[in-house]
């Protein structure tokens, strides 16, 4: 596969939260504010990034049978510094999410990416691939960030929407909320995908049969 | 599915029970609880009612011909979920929570999961328990002829209000702040004998619901134990209305009598310790939804033995 | 033998690993370290000078004070002397000008960490919740500036109380809409300081 493929399979055709539903911790916990998806999104791309770098050179030498444990020693040690240099520099964003920078050693998506492909491939795909992810990771976390701060705030990164007199509905910001909407956003775009794929049939089937009946209808048009 | 044919072996029971008759007798069962809720909190009582009633017929409507299946309206499950819904509400609930209130009762809690008989919990409780979330300030002001008046068991709980217990014939008949439909235990039990005598509902359920939120509130008395008032505990807040009309929905509740029976007794333990213990001075919905999801575990574990199993010995 | 190479072979390769890791670790500790640090102390500082304002605060040792309280009455609202996490004494040219005390009532969803600043003459000079984890929308509204502007100027000489409806007297707190719980506790937490701040100030005496 083209490293461009790799990088584009995370976005969308594989998205970790809408296709595979993997990392449903740190996706349901922190999606409270749009701000918030994209911030720890993006903590989670840069722990992905380089953990899918190390892992996959170290794949040689990693035994098998300890491959895991030096996965979790190579992602919680990006997670910890990642933890600290936000902790030092940016004293904001660890107001908002500095609870949850900790979370991202248990993000199985990390973990499943790791098994999965920075293992079995090559740095530069490896690179593609926790980029990719990590960004498909983002855009998924920053859609259900922006839906629940929207209903459940009356506001989307902090600008108020509706005025004063709009009344939020508080369960979108609160846990419950995470999961309607996450199960409302799954079935959308399972709908979605089921719609693409009779299109696609469709499209195939009268090609068949115009294929099929162009020659027999011509020939029944001349002869009548 | 609905035209697959099934071969069974007989003996075949041919039964007057159709989803309509007995929803219908539900409706007729719910009338006098809403004839005492408009008496006492006034014509709004009814406005409210219509409208969660017209939003969730509507809702079911639309649903049934967006995914191209049998419009099922005229069923009355969905008159049904709209009359409990409106009996869970305040009656000085702004009419849009009413309204977004029924769309998600029926549109996610019942047609997302398959429709009538596929729901896995109560859609009128959900959707309280959703709206309650949601805009809890609206959801628990509670007025009697215009004047804000506490529940009686938020003046036991004593977190959030304070005011005098309202006697107990006044509980009775239903004069005490409350949401339209709970707060007249007469009304409410003239339309429980009626489902009773129709067959429609059993003692099962409501019977072991009610004494286990009385022997409990008894015991674990706020002075010590034995020191409880259970008449109190009984008569205040939703306890009847949930016990007869919503603890008994058959889409959600176990189908064995000692499933029921457990059922019953665990609506009671929840609601006992919700009461005493948790944040909230009302818990009868959360109970009964909680119990809703362990329905399917105690329907199998208490499933009867299929006559003439031989137990066998090889495990 | 062959399976016991394996063993020391797996278990140098994750020594080397985790003692790169611990390596790497250590350097950022190191880099990081100070500024975090800072960043603590700054936070903490912004919050005593957003309370009572002084040019250096010093913290007290709490254990030579005794805070026997009274404990009667409503139990939601008297104050309990097992909340107070810390005082700080705060100067402004070497005069006291007020302490700075750090209470921890539990609340709706947990310990609702809060500074009250209560100045010489015992007044309340303000209040802040530093951290809490209540219900959004409705008890996480007690970090509001507006709401914590109450307290502002009480007099510490009587318990406050809270009420639903406007405030009528002096020692009164209108509580958050729909969250009586939290505002209690911050009243508790606000009634507490008074009480520490009543035995600080006659022990010095």
């Amino acid at each position: 596969m083209s490293i461009f493929k790799t990088f584009k399979n995370g976005i969308w055709k594989e998205n970790p939260i809408f296709i595979q539903v993997i990392g449903m911790c740190p996706t349901l916990a922190v999606t409270t504010a749009a701000i918030n998806g994209i911030a720890m999104g993006i903590a989670a791309t840069f722990v992905l990034f380089f953990s899918n770098i190390l892992i996959s050179l170290l794949r040689k030498v990693t035994p098998d049978k300890i491959r895991i444990p030096i996965f979790i020693v190579v992602i919680a040690t990006f997670t910890t510094i990642i933890g600290m240099l936000i902790k030092a520099f940016s004293p904001d964003l660890d107001k908002a999410l500095g609870i949850y920078i900790p979370l991202i050693v248990v993000n199985c998506m990390i973990m499943a990416r790791a098994e999965a492909f920075a293992y079995k491939n090559t740095v530069l795909q490896s690179a593609a691939d926790g980029l990719g992810m990590g960004l498909g990771f983002t855009l998924a976390l920053f859609i259900l960030g922006s839906i629940r701060e929207i209903i459940g705030n009356g506001s989307v990164f902090g600008i108020s929407l509706f005025g004063p007199n709009y009344q939020p509905a508080l369960i979108f910001i609160m846990p419950p909320g995470a999961f309607i909407t996450l199960g409302l956003l799954l079935g959308f775009f399972r709908l979605l995908e089921s719609v693409q794929k009779n299109r696609k049939e469709k499209s195939i089937k009268k090609k068949v049969l115009l294929g099929g009946a162009s020659h027999a209808d011509k020939a029944y048009t001349y002869t009548d | 599915m609905e035209n697959k044919l099934y071969v069974t072996s007989s003996p075949h029971f041919r039964s007057e029970d159709s989803v309509e008759r007995i929803m219908l007798d539900v409706v007729i069962a719910l009338m006098p609880a809403l004839i005492a809720g408009i008496i006492i909190f006034g014509i709004r009582a009814l406005f409210i009612t219509v409208l969660c009633v017209a939003f969730s017929v509507a809702t079911e409507a639309v649903i049934q011909i967006l995914t191209h299946k049998d419009v099922t309206i005229n069923d009355f499950s969905a008159v049904v979920t709209g009359i409990l819904l409106a009996f869970n509400l305040p009656v000085s609930v702004p009419w849009w929570i009413a309204a977004i209130g029924s769309i998600f009762a029926i549109a996610i809690v019942k047609q997302v999961f398959g429709g009538l008989g596929h729901n896995f919990m109560n859609p009128a409780l959900a959707a309280r328990a959703f709206l309650l979330a949601s805009w809890p300030v609206p959801m628990s002001h509670f007025t009697v002829d215009g004047i804000a008046s506490a529940t009686p068991l938020a003046i036991i709980k004593g977190t959030e209000a304070s005011g005098n217990l309202p006697s107990l014939f006044n509980m009775f008949i239903g004069l005490k702040g409350g949401v339209i439909g709970e707060v007249s235990i007469f009304a409410l039990l003239i339309g429980a004998v009626y489902l009773l005598i129709r067959r429609v509902i059993t003692l099962r359920i409501p019977l072991s619901y009610i004494l286990t939120v009385a022997v409990l509130t008894w015991v674990l008395g706020k002075n010590g134990l034995f020191t409880g008032d259970p008449l109190y505990h009984i008569m205040a807040g939703g306890l009847i209305l949930g016990a007869f009309f919503m603890a008994t929905d058959y889409t959600t509740s176990p189908v064995t009598p000692k499933g029921q029976i457990i059922f019953g007794i665990g609506c009671g333990i929840f609601t006992s310790i919700i009461r005493l213990y948790g944040g909230y001075p009302e818990g009868v919905s959360y109970s009964i939804l909680l119990m809703n999801i362990a329905t399917p575990i105690i329907d199998k574990y208490t499933a009867p033995k299929v006559f003439g199993e031989v137990k066998t010995s090889e495990q | 033998m062959n399976s016991k190479n394996d063993i020391l072979k797996t278990g140098i390769i994750l020594l080397v690993v985790t003692g790169i890791a611990a390596i790497v670790l250590g350097f950022f500790n190191f880099i990081t370290e100070r500024p975090i640090a800072k960043q603590l102390e700054n936070t903490y500082m912004e919050a005593m000078k957003a309370v009572l304002p002084a040019e250096q605060y010093t913290k007290l040792d709490l254990s030579k004070y005794k805070f026997n309280f009274d404990t009667s009455g409503d139990s939601k609202l008297t104050p309990d002397p097992k909340l107070i996490e810390e005082i700080n004494e705060g100067k402004s040219s070497g005069n006291v000008v007020g302490y700075v005390i750090k209470v921890a009532p539990q609340g709706f969803g947990g310990p609702i960490e809060e500074m009250i600043g209560i100045d010489k003459d015992g007044k309340i000079t303000g209040i802040k919740i530093v951290n809490q984890s209540e219900t959004p929308g409705l008890g996480a509204k007690s970090e509001d500036a507006n709401w914590n502007k109450q307290y502002k100027d009480k007099k510490a000489d009587k318990d406050l109380t809270v009420v639903k409806t406007t405030p009528t007297q002096d020692n009164q707190i209108q509580a958050i809409t729909g969250a009586t719980i939290t505002s209690r506790a911050v009243t508790k937490g606000v009634n507490t300081a008074i009480e520490a701040y009543k035995v600080i100030v006659g022990s010095n005496k």
